[in-house]
């Protein structure tokens, strides 16, 4: 739930450090398959007085965990440094210690405790241009430690690929724990996971808004499949129950719209919605099934799911002019479409031979690739907000689990593990709350 | 005489265990009707509600008269249509089922009833969302052709959600792509 402490964090710049430069040396490509991974050392951070330790040394810690989550990074082992964190002179960098282990990016950082606010200076240098990346004061309640050092790690990000990264997203997911099917909410990387409905029915499908501000779902609890669309910064929202079936919502970037499937007319369409739930138009025509919508980046196309071919397969509607074209060629059975915030893949799932697998098709069509392989049933991918890593559903455990990998399937790992099942991941937008 | 006697042995065990399992199946479709039932919620409702939310009572519905009760009435709620993979056609032996339910909503004209649609567990759980409406409204169009008035009839779909037989076979998942009657 959201902390009512974070307004009692602000950011000052330090003005009397060197601007930030970017280096020419060290450079995460997102786009690269063969990405190599940058060194990075992060010693324990400094403190300022003997009850700082435990902070001190948390403060680094986390630090490490949220950058390694990306993979693009390889942390050093503090055992092979060189030099003593105690032994730091604020703003004085001896680079040859660093370079010397192999380390290119170096972050320090100084914490001072007064009561229960913390301060934290903390400095991301280029340890072979022999500069500084970007530094920041941060000044909050203690327990904001992990907020704090999140903001520094996603301006680390941005430093390095001119992207705000992930650290700000969450990941909304379905959970059979309390015998029902409820909606929860986690932390990007799967943390703090929070049960946010309370239906004791059977609610399905959640995607955040853009904004971050509402989020809509299918609930049975009007004994009927209905799409709650509920504000998650007031409480409150609206029912939409336009049809007998009222499912799989998906948000319109930059409006405060959705589309949904509803079924109307004898016949299962895709709608869109205004954000009170009411019909605006529909957006796919055939006499079969047309579902699961998901929107491009810009709102103006969306993958999904229509069986007018005679089975299930991947298409990309134009809401504009009304144009449907198949873009799914093999296999039998392709459902679950996600389209990459980059714009340029779709994700789905394709089941054949008793299994279900990850996959990535190009938006015209071509460089398909499968990402899972001999692992049960993989359903329900979604894309993190920079396009790096794919959130999805696994059963290769036995109980269906929340993993994650990156866009070309490498690392895959469970995420979340809860009581009973979890499933259904959407990834939310970065979304900035102070 | 020996025989005669394992015969009446024979009929007097299978009798009553074959009562006995028409009572288990009863007891699946209250289940069924329980699970429909919405819990507390905490959203408010626009647009239209619909009839009987929260009153699903399974056999025997609400102040219906003794014609709802019986072996047809349990015949009626328990014998489902099934479906073929991937599919909302209706074989020759659905219509058949089709034709006893058209029959018992003539004689009981004051009945209303919901059509539940199912999936088995194989697919996706969306894309089976809406093939279960597809089967209950294939199904609920066979009732209107055969006179039967569409206002009578409601439709939903569980998708996937709720098998009949949890297990991970194809006699399991015939049983589970199917249509269900739930009384008013």
């Amino acid at each position: 739930m959201m902390n009512s402490r974070v307004n009692s964090f602000f950011i000052v710049f330090l003005t009397f450090f060197l601007p930030m430069v970017c280096s020419a040396e060290i450079n995460i490509n997102i786009s690269n398959p063969n990405m190599r991974k940058i060194p990075i050392a992060i010693p324990v951070f400094n403190a300022s007085a003997a009850g700082e330790d435990a902070i001190a040394k948390k403060g680094a810690d986390i630090l490490g965990s949220t950058l390694d989550f990306t993979g693009f990074f390889k942390l050093l082992d503090r055992v092979s440094f060189l030099e003593d964190p105690k032994n730091f002179n604020p703003g004085v960098v001896n680079y040859r210690n660093w370079t010397a282990i192999g380390a290119e990016i170096l972050v320090t950082g100084q914490t001072q405790m007064q009561g229960d606010t913390l301060q934290m200076d903390l400095r991301a240098y280029d340890t072979f241009k022999g500069n500084l990346l970007v530094g920041k004061r941060y000044k909050g309640h203690v327990n904001d430690l992990q907020k704090m050092v999140r903001r520094f790690a996603s301006e680390i990000i941005f430093a390095l690929t001119g992207n705000w990264g992930i650290f700000d997203s969450q990941i909304c997911f379905v959970s059979t724990g309390t015998g029902f099917k409820e909606i929860y909410m986690s932390d990007f990387d799967g943390g703090n996971p929070q049960q946010i409905t309370n239906h004791r029915s059977i609610s399905l499908t959640p995607a955040l808004s853009p904004d971050g501000n509402w989020i809509a779902y299918t609930s049975y609890t009007k004994s009927k499949p209905v799409i709650f669309i509920r504000n998650m910064v007031g409480g409150g929202g609206t029912i939409s129950s336009e049809s007998n079936m009222n499912i799989t919502p998906d948000w319109v970037p930059g409006k405060f719209m959705l589309a949904a499937t509803l079924s109307l007319g004898g016949s299962q369409e895709i709608y869109l919605l205004t954000g009170a739930g009411k019909i605006i138009k529909k957006i796919t025509n055939s006499p079969g099934i047309d579902v699961s919508p998901s929107f491009s980046p810009d709102g103006h196309r969306f993958a999904f799911v229509s069986d007018r071919a005679g089975s299930p397969q991947i298409y990309i509607g134009d809401t504009d002019s009304g144009r449907a074209d198949r873009i799914t060629f093999e296999g039998k059975y392709n459902t679950q479409p996600s389209w990459s915030p980059k714009g340029d893949k779709i994700a789905y799932s394709s089941m054949g031979g008793g299994s279900v697998n990850i996959c990535v098709i190009g938006v015209g069509g071509g460089g398909s690739a499968q990402l899972t392989y001999n692992s049960g049933r993989n359903e329900y991918p979604s894309w993190a907000p920079d396009g790096s890593m794919i959130v999805y559903a696994s059963s290769r455990e036995g109980s269906t689990r929340i993993y994650v990998m990156t866009a070309y399937g490498t690392d895959q790992r469970r995420l979340v593990s809860l009581p009973g099942e979890q499933t259904s991941p959407k990834w939310s937008a970065r979304v900035v709350r102070n | 005489m020996k025989r005669r006697l394992m015969m009446v042995l024979a009929l007097v065990l299978i009798v009553p265990g074959l009562l006995m399992t028409a009572a288990c199946s009863k007891k699946a479709v209250k289940s069924d009707a329980a699970l429909t039932q919405g819990g507390g919620d905490t959203g408010r409702t626009i647009g239209k509600d619909k009839k009987g939310t929260g009153s699903d009572s399974g056999i025997g519905g609400t102040g219906t008269g003794d014609t709802m009760r019986g072996a047809a009435a349990d015949r009626f709620v328990n014998e489902d249509v099934t479906f073929a993979y991937d599919s909302s056609a209706l074989d020759a032996r659905a219509q058949e089922i089709l034709k006893f339910k058209t029959e018992f909503l003539r004689s009981n004209a004051n009945a209303a009833v919901t059509i539940e649609g199912h999936c088995d567990e194989r697919g996706t759980s969306e894309y089976n969302m809406a093939l279960g409406q597809k089967r209950a409204d294939s199904v609920k169009k066979f009732l209107i052709n055969s006179g039967i008035s569409g206002s009578r009839m409601n439709t939903v779909s569980f998708g996937k959600e709720r098998a009949l037989d949890p297990g991970h076979n194809e006699a399991a998942w015939s049983k589970n792509r199917r249509a269900h009657f739930v009384l008013q």
